[in-house]
């Protein structure tokens, strides 16, 4: 017994009413309850204050004619089925009245008590199932919202396609934005690629061959990107010839996924085509994969190792200490790098690299250790060799070293005891010269002695000054071999030097008959900053040398200077030209190297150091020598020296100067009022002196630190013209002071000058 | 002035080789033949004689010591630090007279004070053209600076 149905009735016509309810209550719905309204306008309120199952209409009614009450059909709340009652049985009528929204049309002249209860039943069972229809697509909406999937329905004959926003969001737009939308919307975003592949497995649903079609592919995003969908859906729609007609489905964002599996696509490439051997345990440290280099490697397969420990490589090369560090390295940094010997199934050892890593879980535990390892016993191999090499060489080298050590020691031994040899010698062969020259000198003074006795004496005493010489030579060039020569700069008088040089050589040449002429190119420096007794030397042996090779004609002595640059340097330059033998090409290098004698020279042996000497002299006072010689026309020595030059002499008692080997050097220490009084013809001190006097270190105190910087590093460099501007400057501001430092600087007094500017040196 | 106090035209010779000393004597009678030598045989007999002339009763100086450096007793180096050490002596120029050139020498003896370096052998015109510069010195100043200091010093 169904429950008791409420029926709302539109009907102006009592009568019509009465037979109305005279037939339900015929029907299986007798105990329904019907109420009867005779205007549109009451029905359509009663409707949305109350409850009906079903509602039957007449169109013509109090308020509204049977077409009014037809077009405001759509306006009555739709909550049940609606059926229109109908006097027109005209079919085209019926079908008209089911267009404008009722659910279903009775004739009133076929209305009894059956086509009634069949109406009721049918509309009411079928608009449960719509009811249920409704909530199953609502449901359908809510799911797929909720799984965020794009929909598509296409129509295959019109080649239309209805999508949802989501469909259109996938790809970044909105639906508005593709409108309209059709295959083509599709076509034109998917990846030309992929929409080969897609349109295959299409085909194979089509044909039956799949059940479904469903397809990865890549599709353009909005911004540009491509973006991987998972395209899936069916034909829900047949043509009778089997044809489809309409196919429907889902779009899935499966980029995130597409891209983990890339990734753990290549991290499983790389886990097997790599040739580092790759080992994975779990927290405990077991084994729970290796890859094929492991197994290359280690000679262990796959199954073997899965399961244990790794110690089963263990090598026993390393002490426990090594692991400790390790396991203590791992925990606190979460890896450890390092080299590693292990062994081989087969026992055989090999040496790695490896690299082991903790990995962790989200909570930070560790999940697994992941082992990288390289077989590096062919690099151990190599490298071990090598080092054997190195320590073999570096044995060597050091025995070598020891063995130079104690050669150099005893170098130095055997260096030390010449010098103290050279020392003795040179006093033990002095002492009896002493005699020997003292004595024929003593004698050589006696009135009464006989002519022939005074020609042997004149041969002692010449002898003896030879053999003196050629002490002095070797005595000189020991010194210079040991370093011990040092240059002796002092202000000299150049103009004296030159003077007694020309003197000795023109008695020379004039005892051979020969001539001896000496010539200037140019204005030559009167003092000059030079170490005397080795320029002295120098020239000597030049020219001795020429005068003893030459027969006949005569030797040229030419001088000349240079320009003085601005640190007052200049250049002297000595041409010594003879017109003797000269000297086989083949021996111009040679003639500097000691004892180098021209063929049997009879007489003409002298000590065979002079010009090694001299060349040695010229090279530590910074000159240089060379000769041009040509076989019996004679030679040309070209002395070039550079020399700093003194515009007067400086007041400052010269340094004491140790004698040199050769030359009876004397040398007064005595103090400046000494010295002036025999040494300079004339006064230079009184100039000046007075005003030098007056100016102490103190004075120059006042000056800025940075005019006495300046003003020192000009006196230090010997520059004339620097100090002289600083010396101009400081005048307008201390006249005193100016004009003192201008006339140090025009005497050239730089020593005294440095002493003011730096007190301490 | 009741002390005996003079500086004579004296040269005293410290020499052990009796051979060098005459010919030393002879350059210096070259040189001036008015001057006395005195010819000290070794170290100690010199610094004996030097201390005994300028004793508590007398003060007399040498124009010069000639020095040798190889000698018996005190070498020439004691002898001069001995010398230049002495407040009263140390204006007496000593010049060095000897064979040896070795560096060590020569520096060590300029350290001391030595006011000259003679190596020997020497030419007799050079010798004397030496000693010539440094007796015209002594007799032009250094008298005054040695009077001076004595009467500082009596």
């Amino acid at each position: 017994m169904p429950d008791s149905k409420k029926i709302l009735l539109f009907e102006d016509n009592p009568d019509h009413e009465e037979l109305f309810t005279l037939h339900l209550e015929m029907t299986q719905f007798a105990g329904a309850h019907v109420r009867a309204v005779p205007s549109f306008q009451s029905g359509k309120e009663l409707l949305l204050s109350d409850y009906f199952d079903i509602v039957f209409i007449d169109l013509s009614l109090t308020d509204s004619t049977y077409s009014e009450t037809l077009e405001q059909l759509d306006s009555l709340s739709h909550s049940c089925p609606i059926v229109v009652l109908t006097s027109l049985d005209d079919r085209n009528a019926m079908m008209n009245i089911i267009n404008k929204g009722a659910d279903d049309c009775l004739s009133k002249s076929e209305l009894n008590d059956s086509t009634l209860e069949r109406t009721i039943q049918y509309n009411l069972s079928r608009w449960e199932l719509r009811k249920e229809l409704s909530d199953e697509r609502q449901r359908l909406q809510e799911i797929i919202r909720g799984t965020n999937v794009g929909t598509w329905e296409w129509n295959i004959q019109t080649t239309e396609l209805n999508i949802n926003q989501r469909w259109a969001e996938i790809i970044g737009y909105t639906i508005e934005e593709l409108a309209p939308v059709t295959i083509a919307t599709w076509l034109k975003h998917a990846h030309p690629d992929d929409l080969l592949h897609s349109e295959q497995l299409l085909k194979k649903h089509f044909s039956g061959e799949l059940e479904h079609y469903e397809c990865e592919i890549r599709m353009r995003h909005k911004n540009g990107q491509w973006i991987w969908i998972l395209s899936s859906g069916k034909v829900v729609e047949w043509s009778i010839d089997k044809q489809p007609l309409r196919a429907s489905g889902t779009h899935t964002d499966i980029t995130e996924r597409k891209l983990t599996e890339e990734k753990l696509q290549l991290a499983a490439h790389v886990f097997s085509d790599t040739h580092e051997g790759i080992a994975l345990t779990n927290a405990d440290g077991i084994i729970v994969d290796v890859n094929p280099t492991f197994c290359e490697i280690t000679e262990y397969s796959r199954q073997e190792v899965i399961g244990k420990n790794p110690n089963i490589l263990k090598s026993g090369k390393h002490k426990l200490d090594f692991y400790t560090e390790m396991w203590k390295s791992l925990m606190e940094q979460d890896h450890w790098r390092g080299e590693i010997w292990n062994r081989k199934k087969s026992g055989e050892l090999y040496a790695e690299r490896l690299t082991i890593s903790a990995m962790y879980d989200e909570k930070g535990k560790v999940r697994n250790y992941v082992g990288l390892f390289t077989d590096i016993t062919q690099q151990k191999e190599v490298a071990e060799a090598l080092r054997k090499t190195n320590e073999a060489l570096e044995t060597k080298v050091q025995e070598r070293t020891a063995e130079l050590q104690k050669a150099l020691k005893k170098a130095e031994q055997a260096n030390k005891a010449k010098g103290i040899f050279v020392a003795n010698m040179s006093h033990e062969f002095r002492t009896p010269l002493n005699a020997v020259l003292g004595f024929s000198q003593l004698m050589l003074d006696d009135k009464n002695i006989s002519a022939q006795h005074r020609e042997y004496l004149k041969t002692i005493n010449h002898s003896g000054h030879h053999q003196l010489s050629l002490i002095n030579d070797v005595i000189a060039m020991s010194k210079l071999e040991d370093g011990q020569t040092t240059l002796e700069l002092q202000t000299i008088n150049f103009i004296e030097l030159l003077e007694s040089i020309i003197e000795k050589a023109t008695v020379t040449a004039k005892n051979k008959r020969i001539t001896f002429e000496t010539t200037y190119s140019s204005e030559l420096p009167r003092h000059i900053n030079c170490d005397s007794e080795k320029l002295k030397y120098l020239l000597n042996s030049v020219i001795e040398n020429a005068i003893k090779y030459t027969e006949s004609g005569g030797v040229c002595l030419n001088i000349k200077s240079g320009q003085t640059d601005r640190y007052h340097s200049v250049k002297l330059v000595f041409d010594v030209k003879d017109s003797g033998i000269g000297i086989p090409e083949e021996f111009q290098q040679s003639i500097f190297e000691p004892f180098f004698q021209i063929g049997n020279l009879g007489d003409k042996v002298g000590t065979g150091l002079g010009l090694t000497l001299a060349q040695r002299f010229l090279t530590l006072m910074g000159g240089e020598m060379s000769v041009n010689s040509e076989l019996g026309k004679g030679s040309l020595f070209h002395i070039v020296l550079p020399v700093a030059q003194a515009a007067s002499p400086s007041f400052k008692a010269a340094k004491p100067q140790k004698p040199d080997s050769n030359e009876y050097r004397i040398q007064a220490a005595i103090d400046d009022n000494a010295n002036q009084s025999y040494q300079y013809e004339e006064d230079p001190l009184t100039e000046y002196q007075q005003q030098i006097k007056a100016l102490t270190a103190k004075d120059m105190d006042i000056l800025a630190p940075e005019i006495l910087a300046e003003l020192s590093a000009a006196a230090s460099a010997l520059d004339i013209e620097g100090t002289m501007e600083v010396a101009q400057q400081l005048k307008k501001s201390n006249p005193a002071l100016g004009d003192a430092l201008i006339t140090l600087i025009n005497k050239l007094d730089f020593e005294t000058l440095q002493g003011l500017i730096n007190p301490d040196h | 002035m009741s002390q005996e106090e003079k500086i004579s035209r004296t040269i005293l010779l410290i020499e052990d080789n009796e051979d060098h000393a005459e010919i030393t004597q002879f350059y210096i009678n070259e040189y001036a033949d008015d001057i006395e030598v005195i010819w000290l045989s070794d170290g100690k007999i010199a610094i004996d004689h030097i201390l005994e002339i300028n004793g508590n009763s007398k003060r007399i100086y040498p124009w010069l010591i000639l020095l040798d450096i190889n000698l018996p007793k005190y070498d020439g180096h004691e002898v001069l630090l001995r010398l230049k050490s002495n407040q009263s002596l140390k204006e007496i120029p000593v010049v060095m007279f000897t064979t040896s050139n070795s560096n060590q020498d020569i520096e060590t003896a300029l350290k001391g004070g030595a006011n000259s370096y003679i190596q020997k052998p020497i030419e007799p015109d050079e010798f004397a053209s030496t000693i010539a510069k440094i007796i015209d010195y002594w007799s032009l100043n250094q008298h005054e600076i040695i009077v001076n200091n004595l009467n500082h010093h009596a």
